[in-house]
């Protein structure tokens, strides 16, 4: 054993919170010290991995054998409060440039487009409600966002409609087709699925509560990380896509060895994209248009290795 | 609840006596015959589970030249985990020792069954 060895592993050790320093440090030291005598010279990879994932769980409290339907039902938390910030980001790029541009600039060219600022502000309270632990309330502020962005992004198809066909022409069937229409563009339309998938992620929540760990507000930080990181229209002018989103969940698979849920939860947010690609693939109004299908089943098979990696880890974890 | 591989071997490790952190990564190893080789990070993690199960606890402290020793030791509830473990990987095991010798018949591709 050189006399490096002892300095090399209390740097591991000073990886774990003081607290726990506290109270094992020096027993680990010992541990470690009696293996490094019985002929290891300087740490091992194995020991180091194990003092690293170790230290890192130790640090962000990762739950120790949470029986597999708790880990799945607080994954799905995680991944509503995902959703949410995600949706309040991709309301907040749209209504940053209605604010800044239209409102304090030009002036508002649609009125509808104050839905993008409804949306924001309706969508930042129902994360903070929702990491709070108020699922039901949650669920009717992203509602009314969901409502407002909904309003915002139909209200200039809906200007068209009625400026360019003539008031006689405006019939039942007219407006049904106009209405199947603005129902096929959204659906197609990678915008309009984190506050609809968040609220269906929700559902299950509302009956059975799952605990709530942390400080809430420190989830407000995820809105303009979501920004940047996640496809939004402000990140479409980084052009970090889809580079940003492959890394997020690649960072997240990599943490699921620290805490097995949050591949679960990272698992919702290529869904978005391959809900679109699915709507431009197979809805009627976009026939005839050539998607890739490398659009569909890259993001759905990003989705899948996340959940099975997820599901297999969570499984593990909950034996003693 | 199931049990891990290492988590058994630690446990079994401490039927006898007392042990400390280093006697027990050897001891899980030589009953294991070499299959379980505990990293510290991965064995202390393993005894805070057991320990917050209240499957294990500490049942003496000692200096030992300058470096800290705590002796683990096995509950009632320990014993009767691992006994429970025990018996399931044993009833495991005998679905494949107590198999007579008789060997299904091969079934050959595209043979018609008589």
């Amino acid at each position: 054993m050189s006399a490096e060895t002892p300095r090399r592993y209390e740097r591991l050790l000073r990886l774990y919170p003081k607290a726990y320093r506290d109270h094992r440090g020096a027993e680990m030291l010992g541990t470690l010290m009696d293996a490094a005598e019985a002929g290891q010279g300087r740490p091992p990879l194995r020991e180091t991995s194990a003092l690293v994932l170790g230290a890192l769980r130790a640090r962000v409290s990762a739950p120790e054998g949470l029986p597999v339907g708790q880990a799945w039902l607080s994954a799905i938390r995680v991944a509503a409060l995902l959703l949410l910030a995600y949706g309040a980001a991709v309301s907040a790029a749209r209504a940053g440039r209605v604010v800044f541009s239209d409102l304090l600039g030009d002036g508002l060219r649609l009125e509808s487009e104050l839905g993008f600022v409804g949306a924001t502000v309706l969508g930042v309270p129902a994360l903070l409600l929702a990491a709070r632990g108020r699922y039901g309330r949650a669920t009717a502020v992203a509602g009314a966002a969901f409502a407002c962005e909904l309003w915002a992004q139909i209200g200039p198809h809906l200007q068209t409609y009625v400026t360019m066909v003539r008031p006689d022409s405006r019939n039942t069937t007219g407006w049904a087709e106009a209405s199947w229409y603005l129902l096929e563009d959204r659906l197609a339309d990678y915008q309009f699925w984190p506050l609809a998938l968040a609220i269906v992620l929700m559902t299950p929540l509302l009956r059975r509560q799952p605990t709530v760990p942390g400080t809430p507000v420190w989830w407000l930080l995820a809105v303009p990380l979501s920004a940047v990181l996640l496809p939004t229209s402000f990140d479409g002018s980084l052009g970090w896509q889809p580079f940003a989103l492959a890394a997020v969940c690649l960072g997240a698979l990599v943490w699921s060895f620290v805490d097995a849920r949050a591949a679960l939860a990272a698992a919702v947010l290529p869904l978005p994209i391959t809900l679109s690609a699915m709507g431009h693939q197979y809805l009627p109004s976009y026939q005839g248009n050539e998607t890739r299908m490398t659009w569909i089943l890259a993001p759905a098979a990003v989705t899948a290795i996340l959940i099975a990696t997820g599901a297999v880890l969570v499984r593990r974890r909950a034996r003693l | 609840m199931r049990m891990r591989e290492p988590t058994y071997y630690i446990l079994a490790s401490l039927q006898d006596e007392p042990l400390h952190g280093y006697a027990i990564i050897k001891r899980a190893g030589e009953l294991s015959r070499g299959q379980v080789r505990l990293a510290t990070g991965t064995l202390y993690a393993a005894l805070d589970r057991l320990a917050g199960e209240q499957l294990v606890r500490v049942s003496d402290e000692q200096i030992v030249n300058g470096r800290a020793r705590r002796y683990y030791t096995l509950t009632e509830a320990g014993l009767v985990a691992l006994r429970e473990e025990a018996a399931r990987l044993a009833d495991a095991a005998r679905i494949v020792t107590e198999h007579g010798p008789k060997t299904a018949p091969v079934v050959r591709p595209g043979a018609v069954p008589a």
